[in-house]
């Protein structure tokens, strides 16, 4: 929480040290981007979530949210263009930590090459998908 | 089998090289040019089996994965092999939303989503004797 960035929708928070930043020999990496708008956390992967990637995503995720004292996980996809069933189990899991404590975890920005994983998880049925991050503030 | 083209990568099971593996399969059948769905797929069951070999055939203890890529016409053939424990019961890891661990939130779909990106899955495995996952996938957009 040492450098606070702050912009008219909200604050960027530990924007320069929070981009964990993960490079492996195939060329793939993935940084994560958290903000907090009213009682909302919203995390911004980019790169490719796999059982590599979600672990740090998790971790990362659970120590912002308490941090922050944060209600409610927004997810955005917007910049994720590869995800395996390890992401799936990645949002199952902060669904349960939110839900545990009387809030929600939503997801935003689902491409459609992550659809087809959505889709077959049926995690449709139990977590919010919004087409943006501005609709799932408003409505969560 | 003979392909028309075949190569072989062996790798330790550290997670790190889940990444390497699939940019290693896509990187090889891109001669076939296939769509990006198709490649995307390919990658996704990939992924998912690495990952077993790694999280459930080694339980995260050192180990060698083997992946086998080899094509034939429009037919894709690749195999993730490990040494590690083996599945005991393989109808159950089949299972859509099984996990032999679940407090480590896994999703249980990783045979699921093989199955439903590829055309054709099989699994040998046997107790302490590893596992050998064999996919295939026609690429239609070369039909």
């Amino acid at each position: 929480m040492s450098l606070k960035k702050k912009d008219k929708e909200g604050v960027w928070i530990n924007f320069a040290y929070s981009g964990v930043y993960l490079k492996y020999l195939g060329g793939s990496k993935m940084d994560i981007k958290f903000k907090k708008v009213k009682n909302c956390l919203i995390v911004y992967p980019t790169g490719e979530i796999d059982h590599h990637t979600s672990e740090v995503l998790k971790k990362e995720i659970d120590r912002h949210c308490e941090s922050t004292m944060s209600k409610n996980i927004i997810v955005d996809f917007g910049n994720v263009n590869f995800m395996d069933s390890s992401g799936i189990g990645m949002i199952i899991g902060r669904y349960k930590y939110t839900h545990g404590k009387g809030g929600k975890t939503v997801v935003t920005g689902v491409s459609d090459n992550l659809r087809k994983i959505f889709t077959l998880s049926g995690l449709g049925r139990i977590i919010k998908i919004y087409p943006t991050v501005e609709d799932a503030v408003e409505n969560i | 089998m003979i392909f028309d083209n075949e190569m072989i990568l062996r790798f330790k099971s550290k997670s790190q090289n889940e990444g390497f593996a699939r940019m290693t399969a896509a990187a090889f059948l891109l001669e076939l040019d296939p769509t990006i769905t198709e490649i995307s797929d390919i990658k996704t069951a990939v992924s998912e089996a690495v990952t077993n070999a790694i999280i459930h055939g080694y339980e995260r203890k050192e180990g060698m994965v083997t992946m086998h890529c080899g094509y034939s016409g429009a037919d894709v053939y690749i195999e993730i092999i490990d040494n590690g424990k083996g599945i005991e019961d393989i109808e159950q890891a089949r299972e859509p939303l099984y996990t032999s661990k679940p407090h480590e939130e896994r999703s249980g779909l990783g045979f699921t989503v093989m199955e439903s990106f590829m055309d054709e899955v099989i699994i040998e495995s046997a107790p302490n004797k590893g596992t050998k996952i064999v996919m295939r996938k026609t690429l239609k957009s070369l039909l």
